[in-house]
C-alpha cells in the first residue's frame, strides 16, 4: 500500500483481521473449546521459584528465591495491565511467565481456557496449539538496539514473521503489508525506512520497529517490558500514545512493565486499564489508576506514591520534609521472606496480626489490596501494634539496610 | 553567549545573594570523528553560587555529563576541552595553607584548566569532588570500606584521626552505622548503603563543591527519594555547594535552588527552580515540561516533543532547537540566541520568551485529589 492510500489505512483494522489467516484459526479453536467465556489470559496462583547457585549447589541446597510467589490475574481482550514495582520485585519474571517465556514452578497460565504448558507438553490433547499460543503472545523488550539484528535491513527484519506465519502471501503482498505496518507505527515514508539498517534509526524509531514487528504477528497479548525506559524523556509520551492508538486499532491486550508510577498512571488512565503493584513476588494491590494513585489502600502503594516526586515545585518543597511512610527502608531478602505479610517489617501500620497471617487480595473499595486493613472486622484491629524491640533497627534510623 | 545571565539572573527576590564559587566561560569540548568534528559542549557559560544546589537537567546526549567532567578538567581523551573554568576558594589564605599553593591563577581565583597534574589531583578531592552514576560499583571488592577511606586520606597527606572524626559526622547525616559499614566488604552492603558511603567518601577531605552525576539512578525509588532528602541536610550541615546532574526533572523540583536546562550541548535556560518550573521561558523547557507525565498532573495536555535531538557532528545553525520549535522564525535559523535575562531570576536562550510563554501551554496543575497523602 502506498502513502496515497491513506484513506484506506483508516479502516485497516477490519482489513487486517479479515486477511489474517491465524485469526480464523483462533475462531475455530475457540469453538472447539466451547469456552467463549474464558478470559483471554488467566494467571492462577502462579509461582516461579529459583534455586540459586550452580548445578550441584542447586541440587544440594534447599535455598529458594521466590521471584513470583502466588499471583492471580486475568486479562481481557483489549485490556491493559501495568505492573509496577521496584527492581527485584519479580515483575519481569511474572510478565515472562504470563506470556509463556518462562515455565512456572507452580500454578497455571491459561490462554482462552487452554493451559499453555499443557498444550506444549501434551500437544495431542491441546485445543490450541503451542505454536498458535506463541504467536498470540509477543514481547517488546526494553532496549530496542539489542532487539534488532544490526546487520539486516528493516525490510527483512519485518519479513521474518510474515514468512513464518503468513505463508500465503506473495513477495509483493508481503512488501505491501510491511509498508502498511510501518505506516501504522508512524514511520513515513515506509519505502525509505524499509531500506535502512537499525543503526540508521534513532532509539525511538527502533522501538517503533519492534512494536511493528510484534503487531505483524497479529498477537492477542503484548508484553512490553520497560518498553519506553530506554527512550529520551521527551519522546516517552509519544511512544505511549502510539501504543495506545494502536491498541485501539488492533484491540491488542498489553501487559506493560514499568518501574515508574507516573508512566504507569499515564498508560493505565488513557487506556482504561489497571495498575498492579508488586512487592516481593506478589501483587499487593491492583485497581484503576485513580484509586492506586490518589487513594492507595496498601501501605506499600503509599510508599511508591511517596517516592515518586511531584513536579510542582511548591508541593515538592513541602514533601521534601515529609518522613518516609515506612519503618525501615531496606527490602528483605527474597530468599528468606518475613513471616505473615511479607511487607510487615517495613510497614508503618503493622500489628502483631500481620506477622502471623499472610493476607490475600481483599476488596478495598475501589481496588483490591493484600492488607488486613481492608477488612473492617479483621482481628488486625484488635491486635497490638508491633514494637521494634525484636527488629534490629529503630524507626528513626530507618535508612539502615541489611 | 553573553554574561548578561550572571547579572540578570543572580538576585533571587526572597533569597540572600550568594557569591560565585565556580564559573565556566566559553567552555567547549570537541571530539574528532571520522564524520567531522563533534561538539559535545558548545560554548557554555554558567556561574555556580556558593552553597547552592543547582540541578543540571538534560536528556540523554544533551552534554550534561560532559559539563560535569569539564568542571573538574576530567574530560577524557580524545576530547578537547577549551575555555575558562575558574574556582574561587572561600578563604583563599587558609586553603592555600592546607592544600599547598597553586601556581595557576592568584590565591583567590584558581584557573582549573591551567593546573598541573599534581595540583589537579589535590583540587579534585579537596576542593571539588564527584559522585558518578552507579559509582557504588567502583569500590574495590577485596577491601573493606575502612580501607577505602584510609587510602583516600593518606593519598592526600591528611591526618587520619581528624578525617575519621569528620566521617563519623558524615555517616550520621547519611543515616549510616559507622562501625558496621566501615568493617564490611562492599558485597556485604546494599546498593543504597554503598551509594551513601560513596557520598561520604567523596566528602572526606571537606571539598567545597560536590558534583553528582545521576547519583540516584541505579537505586530503588524509595532510596532515591531518601537520598534526595539527605542531600539537603548535608548541604546545610557542611556548607556544601552541590551540582546535581540528572535527566529527571520532577526529581529536582523539591531539591534544587536553581535549575539549568541543557539542550544540544548548550544551556537553554537557567533560573530559580520555582520560576523555571512554574513559568519557563524557553520553548524547549516548556515542551519538556509538557512531555513528562508526573504523578498527579493533568494527562490530557501531555505531548511529546516533535522531531529528534540533533547530532553532535551536525548541530543546526542558529538556535539549535529551531527545527523542533513551534515558534521558530527566520531569525532563529540564522542567529544563535544568547542566554539573556527574562525575569529577575531566570535567563533563557531564546529570542521570543514572551511568545513562547503565550503559545506553548503546559500546566503543573494537579488533578483533584481525595488523597490522604
Amino acid at each position: 500500500m502506498s502513502t496515497d492510500d491513506a484513506a484506506t489505512d483508516d479502516v485497516a483494522p477490519e482489513d487486517v483481521t479479515g486477511a489474517e489467516a491465524p485469526d480464523e484459526a483462533d475462531a475455530t479453536s475457540e469453538e472447539s473449546v466451547g469456552d467463549d467465556d474464558a478470559p483471554l489470559l488467566s494467571v492462577e496462583d502462579l509461582q516461579v521459584h529459583y534455586k540459586p547457585g550452580n548445578l550441584i549447589e542447586r541440587y544440594l541446597s534447599d535455598r529458594t528465591i521466590r521471584a513470583v510467589d502466588g499471583v492471580d490475574f486475568e486479562l481481557e481482550e483489549n485490556d491493559m495491565i501495568v505492573l509496577v514495582g521496584e527492581s527485584g520485585c519479580g515483575k519481569t519474571t511474572l510478565g515472562k511467565a504470563a506470556v509463556g517465556l518462562e515455565q512456572p514452578t507452580d500454578g497455571t497460565v491459561e490462554y482462552k481456557g487452554q493451559d499453555i504448558w499443557d498444550s506444549k507438553n501434551n500437544p495431542r490433547n491441546a485445543d490450541i496449539e503451542w505454536g498458535e499460543i506463541r504467536r498470540a503472545m509477543q514481547v517488546i523488550h526494553q532496549d530496542p538496539a539489542n532487539a534488532l539484528n544490526s546487520s539486516r535491513r528493516v525490510r527483512s527484519i519485518l519479513a521474518d514473521p510474515l514468512k513464518k506465519y503468513r505463508t500465503e502471501l506473495g513477495a509483493e503482498e508481503r512488501k505491501e503489508t510491511i509498508y502498511r505496518y510501518l505506516e501504522y507505527v508512524d514511520m513515513m515514508p515506509p519505502e525509505d525506512y524499509a531500506d535502512r539498517y537499525p543503526h540508521q534509526l534513532s532509539g525511538g524509531e527502533k522501538q517503533r520497529i519492534t512494536l511493528g514487528r510484534a503487531l505483524l504477528m497479529n498477537p492477542d497479548v503484548i508484553l512490553a517490558d520497560e518498553a519506553i525506559s530506554a527512550l529520551d524523556v521527551s519522546l516517552r509520551v509519544g511512544m505511549m500514545d502510539l501504543i495506545l492508538d494502536l491498541q485501539e486499532m488492533f484491540k491488542t491486550s498489553y501487559i506493560f512493565i514499568s518501574h515508574d508510577l507516573a508512566n504507569a498512571r499515564y498508560l493505565a488512565k488513557q487506556s482504561g486499564g489497571r495498575i498492579a503493584v508488586m512487592y516481593l513476588g506478589r501483587i499487593v494491590e491492583i485497581g484503576p489508576p485513580d484509586e492506586i494513585i490518589h487513594n492507595p489502600s496498601h501501605p506499600y502503594t503509599e510508599v511508591l506514591r511517596w517516592s515518586t516526586p511531584t513536579i510542582d515545585p511548591d508541593i515538592a518543597k513541602e514533601q521534601m520534609s515529609e518522613e518516609p511512610p515506612v519503618r525501615r527502608i531496606d527490602v528483605p531478602d527474597p530468599e528468606d521472606p518475613p513471616s505473615g505479610c511479607n511487607f510487615h517489617p517495613r510497614c508503618q501500620y503493622a500489628r502483631e496480626a500481620c506477622t502471623a497471617e499472610d493476607p490475600e487480595l481483599f476488596d478495598a473499595g475501589g481496588s483490591e489490596s493484600a492488607c488486613f486493613r481492608a477488612l473492617p472486622n479483621h482481628e488486625y484491629w484488635d491486635s497490638p501494634e508491633l514494637t521494634d524491640e525484636d527488629e534490629s533497627e529503630p524507626v528513626q534510623a530507618g535508612f539502615s539496610d541489611d | 553567549m553573553a554574561i548578561d545571565q550572571s547579572q540578570s539572573a543572580t538576585a533571587a527576590t526572597d533569597e540572600p545573594e550568594r557569591d560565585i564559587i565556580m564559573s565556566a566561560r566559553n567552555v567547549r569540548v570537541s571530539f574528532d570523528m571520522s564524520r567531522g568534528q563533534a561538539w559535545v559542549l558548545n560554548d557554555v557559560d554558567l556561574d555556580i553560587r556558593r552553597e547552592e544546589i543547582i540541578a543540571v537537567v538534560g536528556e540523554s546526549g544533551s552534554g550534561k555529563s560532559m559539563f560535569a567532567a569539564a568542571l573538574m578538567d576530567a574530560v577524557e581523551d580524545p576530547g578537547v576541552l577549551t575555555g575558562d573554568i575558574t574556582y574561587y576558594p572561600e578563604d583563599a589564605d587558609e586553603d592555600a595553607d592546607r592544600i599547598g599553593t597553586f601556581d595557576s591563577g592568584t590565591d583567590d581565583e584558581i584557573d582549573v584548566l591551567g593546573m598541573t597534574d599534581d595540583e589537579l589531583q589535590s583540587f579534585r578531592w579537596e576542593q571539588v569532588s564527584m559522585v558518578f552514576q552507579g559509582a557504588m560499583n567502583s569500590f574495590n571488592p577485596t577491601m573493606k570500606l575502612r580501607g577505602h577511606f584510609q587510602e583516600t586520606v593518606q593519598a592526600h597527606n591528611a591526618v587520619l584521626e581528624d578525617r575519621m572524626a569528620h566521617v563519623r559526622d558524615l555517616f550520621e547525616a547519611l543515616h549510616l552505622d559507622f562501625d558496621r559499614v566501615m568493617s564490611s566488604y562492599p558485597h556485604e552492603l546494599s546498593g543504597g548503603i554503598k551509594q551513601r558511603a560513596l557520598i561520604a567518601l567523596s566528602l572526606v577531605l571537606e571539598p567545597e563543591v560536590l558534583v553528582m552525576d545521576e547519583p540516584t539512578a541505579a537505586l530503588d525509588l524509595l532510596m532515591q527519594r531518601s537520598i534526595i532528602s539527605m542531600l539537603q541536610d548535608l548541604r546545610d550541615e557542611f556548607d556544601l555547594t552541590i551540582v546535581f546532574i540528572t535527566h529527571d526533572l520532577p526529581l529536582v523540583g523539591g531539591l534544587s535552588d536553581r535549575i539549568a536546562v541543557m539542550y544540544a550541548f548548550e544551556f537553554a535556560e537557567v533560573g530559580n527552580t520555582r520560576t523555571l518550573l512554574k513559568d519557563a521561558a524557553h520553548p524547549y523547557t516548556r515542551a519538556l515540561l509538557r512531555s513528562v507525565p508526573s504523578i498527579d498532573s493533568d494527562l490530557d495536555e501531555m505531548r511529546p516533543i516533535e522531531g529528534q535531538r540533533p547530532d553532535p557532528v551536525n548541530i543546526p545553525n542558529g538556535c539549535s532547537f529551531h527545527p523542533r520549535c513551534p515558534i521558530a522564525d527566520d531569525r532563529c535559523e540564522i542567529e544563535d540566541p544568547d542566554l539573556v535575562g527574562v525575569d529577575e531570576d531566570l535567563a533563557a536562550a531564546c529570542f521570543y520568551p514572551d511568545q513562547s510563554r503565550d503559545e506553548i501551554p503546559y500546566t503543573l496543575e494537579t488533578e483533584h485529589m481525595e488523597s490522604n497523602l
